[in-house]
């Protein structure tokens, strides 16, 4: 097997990570800070096996809880090892092979984490949900989903079509 | 029999692979105040300590960190004294009683750095640079000049991990100026607060400022929390619900104050 791609994926996690724990306040927006690795693990989807894509799924939450959210550690390996699985299905089924269809996918899974994400967390707030939505997982979501069309643009999601 | 085992493990590793990830992360999620997933956090706090803390460092050393953070010790003190002097405009007797207050309220005063706050800015909590070894101890409040931000909810030996206000289960006993009403303030999404139960009879304006009542073990008194916006009756007909904002912007907090025991 070429070693080639392995490393590149490997430089990519590994430059992703540093950005997002280096350059975290930089990339602040009123308080809105993308979720780089959500991004970095819809592309890992595209380049891994599904069982790879779970355990990387898994292993970016558990890193991201501990240097970003140490208070509701489990959250974020929950979430995106579920993102993971279903994007492991969906490339599985051949059904992401269409451009339109991935990216739309792919957006959709962004919102839908966020919404989670912030849901869990806001359940046993005074707060409505719609409060939720419009304030943080909104915002969020148009920073990583904003985020994430800018890199399709110039990266493909199939390595084939690089 | 043991081939065939084996090969429905192999067949189904995906499946098998994320229920059990998922129960993982479950239990962890669920676990979060077990006393070993606290302390592999903050574990990770200490090591990554020294990694992130020359970038903070070079980044507050970019703003003057030390000007500032002079000009901030100042400033905690005179907000301080504001807030006293706010409640202090009618009686002698009750200026005579903050004066002795002030004297007592030399607060032991450590800075810490902001090392890591999460990427959705719905968790409310903060990584800081000061443990066990700087002396900081569980609910030590921490603050900085705009008013308090939370209090210290676990320590390691370099780092301490902070909940905030704005933290869905952080309560705080607050009074209201001049009124001198008291109650139990709550967040209540962004940069909001509110506080249940006040009397009809207390005569709260928007405006009033919002300080700690000094009636709880953690905070002292007199310490600024935030500024009454709205009054709105409460159901039962003989109280109100204050809503108000924090005087803190808890989206750009990197230096803060720990008020030693």
């Amino acid at each position: 097997m070429n070693s080639h791609p392995y490393i590149k994926l490997l430089l990519t996690v590994l430059g992703t990570i540093l950005i997002q724990f280096f350059f975290n306040e930089v990339l602040d927006i009123q308080g809105i800070r993308p979720d780089l690795f959500f991004i970095l693990l819809i592309y890992l989807a595209f380049r891994l096996s599904p069982t790879q894509t779970v355990w990387a799924a898994f292993l970016l939450g558990i890193l991201q809880d501990i240097l970003f959210h140490p208070s509701v550690l489990g959250l974020s390996p929950l979430i995106k090892t579920f993102s993971g699985y279903i994007l492991a299905q969906l490339i599985h089924q051949s059904f992401l092979r269409v451009r339109v269809f991935s990216t739309i996918s792919s957006v959709l899974l962004i919102f839908l984490s966020h919404v989670v994400f912030n849901g869990a967390l806001f359940i046993e707030m005074p707060v409505d949900f719609n409060y939720v939505l419009i304030n943080y997982s909104l915002p969020e979501f148009l920073y990583t989903g904003g985020l994430f069309l800018l890199a399709n643009y110039f990266i493909p999601l199939y390595p084939e079509t690089e | 029999m043991l081939k065939r085992i084996i090969d429905f493990f192999l067949n189904r590793r995906f499946q098998i692979s994320t229920a059990f990830l998922l129960f993982v992360s479950f239990i962890i999620f669920t676990q979060t105040s077990h006393p070993a997933i606290r302390h592999l956090e903050i574990w990770a706090g200490d090591v990554l300590a020294p990694v992130k803390e020359p970038v903070v460092w070079f980044r507050d050393l970019m703003e003057t960190r030390k000007t500032n953070e002079i000009l901030s010790r100042r400033l905690i003190h005179l907000s301080q004294e504001a807030s006293r002097f706010a409640s202090l405009v009618d009686e002698n007797q009750r200026l005579r009683q903050m004066l002795d207050f002030k004297e007592r309220s030399e607060y032991n005063l450590l800075s810490a750095l902001v090392l890591s706050e999460g990427i959705h800015k719905s968790v409310n909590s903060l990584l800081l640079n000061r443990g066990e070894k700087d002396s900081v101890q569980v609910n030590d409040p921490i603050m900085n000049v705009d008013g308090v931000i939370g209090k210290i909810f676990y320590t390691g030996e370099s780092t301490s991990l902070a909940q905030l206000l704005i933290d869905p289960n952080s309560r705080l006993s607050v009074r209201i100026e001049p009124s001198g009403a008291k109650g139990i303030l709550q967040w209540y999404g962004g940069n909001r607060f509110l506080i249940a139960d006040i009397p009809n009879t207390m005569s709260v304006q928007p405006g009033n400022l919002v300080v700690t009542s000094g009636m709880s073990d953690i905070y002292p008194g007199d310490l600024p929390v935030g500024v009454v916006r709205e009054l709105s009756p409460a159901p039962d007909g003989f109280t109100h619900i204050v809503y108000g904002d924090f005087l803190v912007n808890f989206n750009q907090i990197r230096e803060v104050f720990i008020i030693l025991e």
